[in-house]
């Protein structure tokens, strides 16, 4: 397997999971820790679109996203104690999310809903989106909802492990390091699990990835 | 298993489409306030420590247990001073009528007014004041108001 580069981090993330303003994010925890809900409250703040659009991206559906979003928080706040400081709070919450996600797709297994958000308007206008789609269509949008609900339905044929791997590094812009502490495993499995996944995924939407796909 | 970087490259940029999908809009600004309930309303419903849920797990048997309890005291009580008081009625029967030729006496109706009340003093000296002082003794206020 070829070792490959990290996709660059989505602004903030790394930031706020390695150094930037992670003395004011523990004076907050540290706060929350002796009660306050206020400090808890920014902490919410602060992480609640990562948390969401994890979960989202893993679910396929926004309200069981809603539900599992808010439960983390809540876990979090009661676990909240029990945090020592080892790890980053980012990485910390992210274990909460991840492991209540898995659990509740495990639970879920074979009865999965899609639920989906819309695309925003930047999508139209995203040079590589509009590349897989056909650019003269007088019907782009209609045809990106399309390719939106094909690769939705690709990822849940993915196993929660793998489909996790692929929202955290290729969506989420997470590097390998992370995401194995977030998955408690070290990093060569997390770059199998997404070298599978990737395959798997390629092959489920070769329509869209064939060479001149676009206008034929 | 070698795959190079470009094989999976329109592959990501189909999975960029995935952050293009956004929760309605005004979601993020109410969703801390619904975690808040959320917490709020766990910390309402949740008894304080372990002690506590027992206590209001025993609570209704405790007092179940209690009613139960004086109500056995109160009827042994009962119980206890009618046998009391029919043994003390034969007792005085017994003395005064003793048994002729062992056959039982015929009953006689009984002066309610010879049997002590309960409230007059049984042995003379059971007032504090004359059982634990011998020497004591009432004043006699007259004398004192016939000496003016």
């Amino acid at each position: 397997m070829t070792i490959e580069a990290d996709p660059p981090a989505r602004p903030g993330v790394e930031a706020a999971a390695v150094g930037g303003p992670a003395g004011e994010e523990l004076a907050w925890v540290r706060r929350a820790q002796a009660g306050d809900a206020d400090a808890y409250d920014k902490l919410v703040r602060r992480y609640q679109e990562r948390i969401y659009s994890t979960i989202y991206h893993m679910t396929s559906n926004h309200e069981d996203a809603n539900d599992l979003a808010q439960e983390t928080f809540v876990k979090g706040y009661q676990a909240l104690h029990s945090f020592k400081g080892d790890s980053s709070f980012y990485t910390w919450l992210y274990r909460i999310a991840v492991n209540k996600t898995i659990n509740f797709l495990k639970q879920r297994k074979n009865k999965a809903f899609l639920s989906l958000n819309d695309l925003d308007l930047q999508a139209e206008h995203d040079p590589d989106l509009v590349a897989l789609v056909c650019e003269r269509t007088p019907r782009r949008a209609a045809a990106l909802a399309e390719l939106q609900e094909r690769l939705n339905a690709a990822m849940q044929k993915l196993s929660e492990t793998h489909r996790m791997v692929v929202v955290l590094h290729d969506i989420q812009g997470l590097p390998h390091e992370e995401i194995g502490a977030i998955m408690d495993c070290n990093v060569g499995t997390v770059r199998s699990r997404l070298f599978y996944a990737r395959q798997q995924l390629q092959a489920h939407l070769s329509d869209y990835l064939k060479p001149g796909h676009e206008c034929s | 298993m070698s795959a190079p970087e470009h094989d999976f490259e329109a592959l990501r940029r189909l999975l960029a489409l995935k952050r293009h999908e956004t929760p309605p809009p005004g979601y993020f600004r109410d969703f801390p306030d619904r975690v808040a309930a959320r917490i709020a309303a766990l910390q309402a419903a949740a008894p304080v420590s372990w002690l506590e849920r027992f206590g209001l797990l025993l609570r209704p048997a405790a007092v179940c247990g209690c009613g139960v309890l004086m109500s056995a005291l109160l009827t042994g009580a009962l119980v206890a001073s009618r046998a009391q008081e029919r043994q003390r009625h034969s007792f005085l029967l017994a003395s005064e009528f003793p048994a002729e030729n062992g056959r039982e006496p015929a009953p006689v109706p009984m002066n309610l007014a010879d049997v002590p009340a309960s409230v007059a003093p049984v042995l003379p000296g059971t007032s504090p004041f004359t059982q634990f002082i011998p020497s004591a003794r009432r004043a006699n206020f007259n004398v004192m108001l016939v000496g003016r």
